[in-house]
């Protein structure tokens, strides 16, 4: 989804943000908080970093902005893209699947298995409720 | 279906870029409804005969797929 210049600055502080409250978790028990505070945080910056940048250069350039919302609106690009979500998310649950055995295979914890098969539900209920919702609305 | 966009485009002269512009689509949406790999929606297909000044039937064929 396009978003505006406001949105990734947000993100941007966020990911700083985030980096640095990973400095208060040094202690041996809180270090894996602080190992995903720190993957979170370089995820936000580097999203942001690379769409302001972007945002920047359409600015500078209205033409290339102009261009960027109509590929961003195109039906066939959208019709492209939820096909390819759709069929991605498709394979996913299969890996879901997949992991789920895994898990079982290699004698992993079982709250591990039961929150893969958890997701693996819940996938297939947001299915049914989307499918659901859109029978109503078309 | 088929459709004879090219052929009326290239009668008026034209380019797919300008058409494209026209119907605030891509570029690449123009060569795919042109060759024939992408059906338009029924908007879009009211804007190309819109822009046109045609009726819909005039630009695009429909053809009952044959059972295999």
């Amino acid at each position: 989804m396009l978003k505006k210049r406001s949105f990734y600055v947000v993100m941007l502080i966020i990911g700083v943000g985030c980096i640095g409250t990973s400095f208060f978790f040094n202690d041996t028990i809180t270090k894996p908080i602080a190992g995903s505070l720190i993957g979170i945080g370089a995820g936000f910056i580097g999203m942001s970093i690379v769409n302001l940048i972007m945002k920047h250069m359409e600015r500078k350039n209205p033409a290339l902005e102009k261009q960027s919302l109509i590929d961003f609106n195109d039906e066939r690009n959208i019709s492209i893209r939820n096909r390819a979500k759709a069929e991605a998310g498709d394979i996913t649950q299969w890996l879901i699947m997949g992991i789920a055995y895994i898990t079982i295979l290699i004698s992993a914890p079982l709250w591990v298995t039961l929150a893969v098969v958890i997701v693996f539900l819940i996938y297939h209920f947001i299915g049914l409720y989307l499918i659901s919702k859109y029978q109503k609305e078309m | 279906m088929k459709n004879r966009l090219e052929e009326i485009r290239r009668q008026r002269g034209i380019k797919q870029e300008e058409l494209a512009t026209a119907l605030e689509v891509s570029r690449q949406t123009i060569g795919s409804l042109e060759n024939g790999r992408y059906n338009p929606s029924i908007l879009l297909a009211f804007k190309i005969a819109l822009f046109f000044d045609m009726t819909i039937e005039e630009i695009f064929i429909y053809e009952e797929e044959k059972p295999c």
